[in-house]
């Protein structure tokens, strides 16, 4: 079957065919319930966030204005969706003490996480992202994992583009905290 | 030669890439699909035309019985060519909201003017927080979704 973009199946969906509606969910689903996951942690949840995220895009298609693509939009609505969920139920993570996340070598965190098998590496890489807040969740998710630009990212977030950058910077230097941390952990 | 930005960690993304990819479950699509058939219609953009007529006839409704609230008792107190009996049998069922309404000011001791200021501010306010909350809420959601 032939793919359609994604403004054909929006001006069937608001000319009346909400069946026109499914297509966009197949081509997305993935992609949201990836991100709201990835904020929320619990996998009902997420299943029941990114539905809701989908019925609100549904209802709302006529307010996007179409000035950022579509799954961009969807973003917008999933991430602030997944954000009010964990505000609201309160889900606070461990965080490191800023002070103490310049005492390592990236390239010895490198070399450590390199001489691992490629299980140990998904795992130490899975326990270090469990340590960041949801925010810093989410941009992990769409900068690295979604490979989005930082105007992108800026735009789903309402961050500033200088934000965005601030905070993955600062995600950077957490991730190698954490991981030396876990890994000096499993040596002794 | 072009250098990294501090932001940006081609390690990192390496590894992060190797994470497996998290996939909707299945039967997603038809849960959705279900959800949207029964979601109410799709938001429309602004009033409709009956929907606007609503609004501005409550709006002059609203507006006319809270400046009669206000100016009778002004009326009665300041005018004594007008006749309340007069007044009563052309209006009679407004007349007897506003002494009944009087009637309540008195027995708790408070001046009528007073009393009725005092309850139309309160209301008016209420209106206002409630609007303010609406339009604050309406302006949030449209700003998520204007893009």
């Amino acid at each position: 079957m032939t793919q359609q973009a994604d403004t054909f199946y929006i001006d069937q969906v608001i000319a009346g065919n909400s069946a026109a509606y499914a297509p966009l969910v197949e081509r997305y689903r993935h992609m949201v319930y990836s991100l709201v996951v990835r904020i929320v942690h619990t996998e009902a949840v997420a299943e029941e966030i990114s539905q809701d995220v989908f019925v609100k895009a549904y209802q709302s298609l006529q307010g996007f204005q179409r000035k950022a693509q579509f799954s961009t939009w969807l973003y917008r609505i999933a991430y602030n969706a997944s954000i009010s969920y964990t505000r609201k139920h309160k889900q606070e993570m461990s965080s490191i003490d800023d002070r103490v996340i310049n005492n390592y070598s990236e390239s010895e965190v490198q070399d450590n996480v390199m001489g691992l098998s490629e299980e140990e590496q998904k795992k130490v890489i899975a326990g270090a992202l469990e340590t960041l807040n949801e925010t810093d969740r989410a941009l992990v998710e769409l900068f690295y994992l979604r490979d989005k630009r930082v105007e992108e990212i800026a735009v789903i977030t309402g961050l500033t583009q200088s934000n965005v950058k601030v905070k993955l910077h600062r995600i950077r230097k957490r991730l190698y905290c954490t991981i030396e941390k876990m890994l000096e952990m499993e040596m002794t | 030669m072009n250098e990294i930005p501090v932001y940006k960690d081609p390690f990192l993304r390496e590894i992060i890439h190797t994470m497996e990819d998290k996939k909707a479950p299945d039967g997603f699509v038809f849960s959705v699909m279900r959800a949207v058939e029964q979601s109410p219609a799709m938001h429309r953009q602004g009033f409709s035309g009956e929907q606007l007529l609503s609004v501005i006839l409550l709006g002059v409704a609203a507006s006319v019985s809270i400046l009669f609230v206000l100016f009778i008792p002004m009326i009665f107190n300041t005018l004594p060519e007008v006749n309340g009996h007069n007044i009563a049998a052309i209006l009679p069922i407004i007349t007897k909201v506003f002494f009944s309404l009087q009637g309540m000011m008195e027995a708790v001791r408070v001046p009528a003017l007073f009393g009725v200021s005092v309850a139309v501010i309160l209301l008016l306010t209420g209106i206002d927080v409630l609007f303010r909350s609406g339009i604050h809420s309406r302006r949030q959601s449209d700003k998520l979704l204007a893009i």
